[in-house]
């Protein structure tokens, strides 16, 4: 009898260790692509806008639920022109998107609008920052690898009081915040003959980080998705 | 003076006649009454084209790359009132659906859907309706029944149906978390457009 039952609990182990894990079902997925663009303006003592897009904002909308379940938004390499403590500067900013896109589209008591909410996360680097003396762009080496320590999270939100449609889209703005970068040489203003500023080297943590960082953007012109 | 009473009655009874028909040609009402016949059949085979739907108030439309409707020709070559049946569409076809937002979608004719003319020919166009339309749609995870009529003309040179005017509407409550989103309701107007051919079709008056 006890032979039995253990060549029984064998066949019954054996049974279940060899069974496949209960596949997840996954929930059906609307995949819609829209038109997108915008601007960025970068508080701290960078203090000055840059475009976003135009580009091609990415979504997969889980249809049982309205969340946005994947999808992209790829910013364009823009070159940012800002000053310096009074000197007209210029850097090249490449933001590159780090994991999905994700969000939620929410019905308001209104037919066919609804609001929007999108989280995206950017590492952002800085290069080919230069600064305009005595009439010349100056190469100031940030190094090649000048970057945020970790990735910029942007969450973007229909305003109060606008909606955002399927078919037409809306807009959607967000404040946001910008840590600390690394990999960056200090911008050193030392190596252009004959200026002698009175801040010499200026990390470039003393300028971009901070909190107050807003976005606008414009999305339009639905259209089936290929996300 | 007999066969000159029977001249002049038969010269009375041919001017009553063509009196009559005079009448009777001149008469709308009159031809009204007369109706139309469908020839042609008894099978039938309208072919869409270009076939679309568009949920008015939500400003969707879905367009199908096939949407086909055999049956069959109700006694043809047999007179019959304007808006009487014409013909019974019962078996459905369509596939290649689409939205511009949604992409592949569904609109699945349901039921058994019937043709009639409404009215007299002119020249090779009469007017004409499907009637008894239903459908289950299926877009974005949204789906819906839509029935009604789609009135249009039938041109029997040609064997098209130009739709022109539709009653159909959402006939239920719009099932999946998008349709409030994306604007469908119950009730919401759907028009078509794109045409239906049925070679071999041809109606005549009466």
């Amino acid at each position: 009898m006890w032979a039995v039952t253990a060549f029984a609990a064998l066949v019954a182990t054996a049974l279940f260790a060899g069974a496949p894990a209960a596949q997840a079902v996954e929930n059906p997925t609307l995949k819609v692509d829209y038109d997108a663009v915008g601007t960025t303006h970068i508080g701290s003592q960078v203090d000055s806008s840059m475009a976003i897009g135009p580009s091609v904002l990415k979504s997969v909308i889980d249809t049982t639920n309205g969340h946005i379940v994947g999808g992209s938004l790829a910013i364009p390499t823009q070159t940012m022109n800002f000053d310096i403590f009074g000197i007209p500067a210029r850097a090249k900013v490449t933001m590159t998107q780090v994991g999905a896109l994700s969000g939620a589209i929410v019905p308001t008591s209104q037919l066919g609008k609804a609001t929007l909410t999108s989280t995206v996360a950017y590492d952002i680097q800085l290069s080919d920052v230069e600064a305009k003396v005595f009439g010349i762009w100056w190469p100031l080496a940030v190094g090649s690898r000048c970057h945020t320590a970790e990735p910029v999270t942007i969450t973007a939100s229909t305003p109060e009081g606008e909606f955002f449609t399927v078919n037409g889209g809306g807009r959607v703005t967000s404040t946001y915040t910008i840590g600390s970068f690394t990999g960056c040489a200090a911008l050193n203003f030392f190596d252009i003959p004959g200026f002698f500023p009175w801040f010499g080297s200026i990390p470039i943590n003393t300028l971009v980080p901070g909190t107050d960082n807003t976005l606008e953007l414009n999305i339009s012109n639905a259209r089936a998705g290929t996300a | 003076m007999r066969k000159i009473i029977s001249r002049m009655l038969t010269g009375l009874a041919a001017g009553a006649l063509a009196t009559a028909t005079v009448a009777a040609m001149s008469s709308p009402a009159q031809a009204a009454l007369d109706g139309y016949t469908p020839n042609g059949g008894p099978g039938v085979t309208f072919t869409g084209n270009n076939v679309s739907f568009t949920a008015v108030q939500a400003g969707q439309t879905l367009t199908c790359s096939q949407f086909d409707l055999i049956g069959t020709i109700t006694n043809p070559g047999v007179n019959r009132a304007f808006g009487a049946e014409a013909g019974v569409l019962d078996q459905l076809a369509s596939s290649g659906c689409w939205n511009d937002t949604a992409g592949d979608t569904t609109v699945d004719p349901t039921g058994v859907w019937r043709v009639r003319v409404t009215g007299p020919e002119a020249g090779s166009v009469s007017p004409a309706e499907l009637y008894d339309v239903t459908a289950f749609v299926e877009a974005a995870g949204c789906s819906f029944n839509v029935g009604g009529t789609v009135g249009g003309t039938f041109n029997d040179s040609t064997g098209v149906f130009t739709p022109n005017a539709s009653t159909l509407t959402i006939t239920d409550t719009p099932s999946g978390f998008l349709c409030p989103i994306i604007g469908v309701d119950q009730g919401q107007d759907v028009t078509v457009a794109g045409t239906w051919t049925a070679p071999g079709l041809t109606i005549t008056n009466p």
